[in-house]
């Protein structure tokens, strides 16, 4: 057990407090036997004395006034009951002496006493001749030394008696007030132990307050706001090496696995979140590649379509076809196979592209062919369409991958002739600011909305407005990533149900 | 092959498709028109009244899904005309919408022209299946008319007037019919003909 353990000052404080208390009832018990034998001495010396002084007293007085009913006598029958009362008297004052004597006395006491004593003696002899001169008859001496030598003897008698009487009085009185004294001290005392104990526990009370119940209600505190998910406090008694320190060790270890859980699961949150945000990109992905495909799919089918028509009437009317027919026949199906052609180069060069294994060869080339050629070969594939060229100060070359700037230029041209109503012109036009060369494609089909003008070039993106449209949602992707290799920019301008405008901007080398 | 030219709508916005797919039902018999978007086909649909509509998906302005909802609620008594879808949509979730907007068949690009006649056929009950019963029974054309008119509620004398016929042969062409059909009244004759689809009132 550590000597600092509270279970050890709780030990010690109750062994205080035991030990006090038996101190207290020690001192009381001392002070209660102090004042218990003062009121003994009163009790048995002084009250005694003074009662048997009393009798004395009285029967000193009852002596002499016997003495002088003897001297009035005058029948034998009141001598004889005189004498008789003188005799008793006599009895009772050797009885009260006998009392006094058996009392132990102080000196002054005793000196005292005697000197009463042989005066007493003196006056029993005087009275005893009153009383003989009074018997014989000679009533006038006795009278007369009634008057004298007796007088004499017990006023000296008495006033020594009473001498005595008065200084025991005054020792009684001084007994007893020392015996209040007494008493007086010994409450003090046991009133200061009582104070003292009190203090002492007052002491041991906020001791334990202080030391003990503060800590644990400010430790039962911390448990609360730990519970309300609070961890910015400080555990104070941290460092204390007792039961107190302990708890406040494994509140503290609660509070750092509080703050630990409470971070993983923000973190499992934030992952959560991320891995929803992520999930939800790749259903949109995987569902625009799905369209993709489907798209894909859908622009293969109809020039093969056209192919397997022509084809199927071929042999329906072999009996009876004409050579123009059959060279118009072959015509239409180059033309289909031509699409598809276009369509394969294309998503190969898409694929290319995106997959990041483009073989970027660039050289100088010129702008003004590569732009000239896309326009024919739509001109070629698309009966009716309109387009319009517009060329100035086209530099001479550019440094680029002619085969990807080709398809760049074409997917625009493309685009432009797939959302505009057939007939309607699409305007090419291509000319040099400084550093730069610039190609737009205008058109005056349906145009983008304006909500998805930013998104336009994401992979696998089709405009809401373009459904009936065939179109793989691809063919901006991959003139964005075009340009972006060529270090260029590329944007749109469009108003919906207008028609929309795409401008290339190409930096041309100054070296 | 016999009977009146039957009138095919064919909306498609490729015109090579389009016409090829013409070119090849008018050799087998058919009259065909072309419509080159959805909006073009609604109306080609209400004005002309076709007897079959082809229809291809993907179109701008207004896609195949959407003309056959726009007939739908625009034209409900258009609802027995057999409506096909011919698209190169080839994915599952097409053809589920397709076939859910009730269209009576979804044919995919390519197309086999042969197979593609063969469902028209079909559709327009020239099916070898269709046509069983109304050769087992064997109705002439004046026994047809004469039961046509009966389904539309007109008497014997005025059968007659119409036809251009006596009283008594009308009788005795819808008696041969009650006959053939194996039923003893008119009334049972005109119901049997018209649920076997021989007349149509």
């Amino acid at each position: 057990m550590h000597p600092h353990s509270i279970r050890v000052r709780l030990y010690s404080v109750s062994a205080l407090i035991f030990l006090l208390v038996i101190g207290l009832g020690v001192l009381g018990f001392a002070r209660l036997s102090d004042v218990n034998l003062a009121s003994e001495g009163i009790r048995n010396h002084w009250l005694r004395d003074t009662r048997i002084l009393g009798d004395l007293s009285n029967y000193m007085s009852d002596y002499r006034t016997a003495e002088a009913t003897y001297l009035l006598s005058s029948t034998p029958l009141e001598f004889a009951a005189s004498a008789k009362e003188i005799a008793t008297l006599q009895a009772a004052v050797s009885g009260s002496q006998r009392a006094y004597e058996e009392i132990a006395q102080d000196p002054s006491d005793a000196a005292l006493y005697a000197g009463f004593s042989s005066q007493w003696r003196a006056y029993q002899a005087v009275a005893g001749r009153v009383v003989a001169s009074a018997r014989e008859g000679r009533t006038a001496e006795a009278i007369s030394l009634y008057n004298t030598d007796s007088r004499r003897a017990f006023d000296s008698s008495s006033d020594l008696l009473s001498r005595l009487t008065d200084q025991t009085v005054v020792k009684t009185r001084r007994d007893s007030e020392q015996a209040a004294e007494t008493y007086r001290h010994a409450r003090t005392i046991v009133m200061m132990a009582m104070l003292l104990v009190a203090g002492l526990l007052l002491g041991v009370v906020i001791y334990i307050s202080r030391s003990i119940l503060g800590p644990l209600l400010e430790l039962v505190n911390n448990m609360h706001r730990l519970a309300d998910h609070q961890t910015d406090f400080t555990i104070s008694s941290i460092g204390r090496n007792d039961e107190i320190g302990e708890m406040a060790r494994a509140v503290a270890v609660f509070r750092d696995n509080a703050v630990a859980l409470m971070t993983s699961q923000r973190r499992l949150i934030e992952q959560a979140a991320a891995l929803e945000a992520g999930l939800e990109n790749e259903r949109k992905l995987t569902a625009r590649q799905r369209d993709f495909v489907s798209m894909t799919s859908h622009e293969f089918r109809t020039p093969l379509t056209i192919i397997d028509a022509h084809a199927q009437r071929l042999i329906k009317t072999c009996d009876r076809l004409e050579s123009a027919d059959v060279a118009e026949r072959g015509a239409s199906i180059r033309g289909a196979v031509q699409r598809i052609t276009n369509l394969m180069d294309s998503l190969l060069g898409a694929s290319r592209v995106l997959d990041g294994e483009a073989v970027f060869h660039p050289c100088d080339c010129e702008p003004g062919g590569l732009i000239r050629d896309a326009c024919q070969v739509h001109r070629d594939a698309t009966r009716g369409v309109v387009i319009v060229e517009e060329f100035s100060h086209l530099p001479s070359a550019i440094n680029g991958d002619p085969k990807l700037l080709f398809h760049a230029f074409s997917n625009l041209i493309s685009n432009a002739i797939k959302y505009s109503s057939p007939g309607s012109p699409i305007e090419v036009s291509a000319g040099a600011e400084p550093g730069w060369l610039v190609m737009q494609v205008r058109d005056h089909g349906i145009g983008i909305p304006a909500r998805e003008r930013d998104r336009l070039f994401e992979r696998f993106f089709r405009g809401s407005n373009a459904t009936g449209i065939a179109g793989t949602g691809v063919g901006l992707h991959l003139v964005a990533m075009v340009v972006a290799l060529h270090q260029g920019e590329v944007f749109a301008e469009s108003l919906e149900g207008v028609g929309s405008r795409f401008v290339i901007r190409l930096p041309l080398k100054t070296a | 092959m016999v009977s009146p030219s039957q009138h095919i709508l064919c909306i498609e916005d490729d015109a090579e498709t389009a016409a090829l797919i013409a070119e090849d039902l008018q050799d087998r018999g058919y009259v065909v028109s072309t419509a080159a978007d959805g909006h073009e086909g609604v109306s080609a649909i209400l004005k002309t009244n076709p007897d079959l509509v082809l229809c291809d998906i993907n179109m701008p302005g207004m896609d195949g899904f959407e003309v056959m909802r726009c007939l739908i609620s625009l034209s409900p008594q258009h609802e027995a005309v057999p409506f096909i879808f011919l698209t190169a949509r080839t994915d599952r979730d097409s053809e589920l919408a397709g076939r859910r907007l009730g269209a009576d068949d979804y044919v995919t690009k390519p197309v086999d022209f042969e197979i593609l006649a063969a469902i028209i056929n079909a559709r327009l009950g020239r099916g070898a299946r269709n046509e069983v019963w109304s050769r087992q029974v064997a109705l002439n054309e004046r026994e047809l008319e004469c039961l046509t008119w009966s389904a539309r509620g007109k008497t014997s004398p005025e059968i007659a007037t119409i036809l251009g016929l006596s009283k008594r042969t009308v009788n005795f062409h819808v008696e041969n019919a009650c006959r053939k059909l194996n039923v003893s009244t008119r009334t049972e004759a005109v119901v049997k003909a018209t649920s076997g689809r021989l007349i149509n009132p």
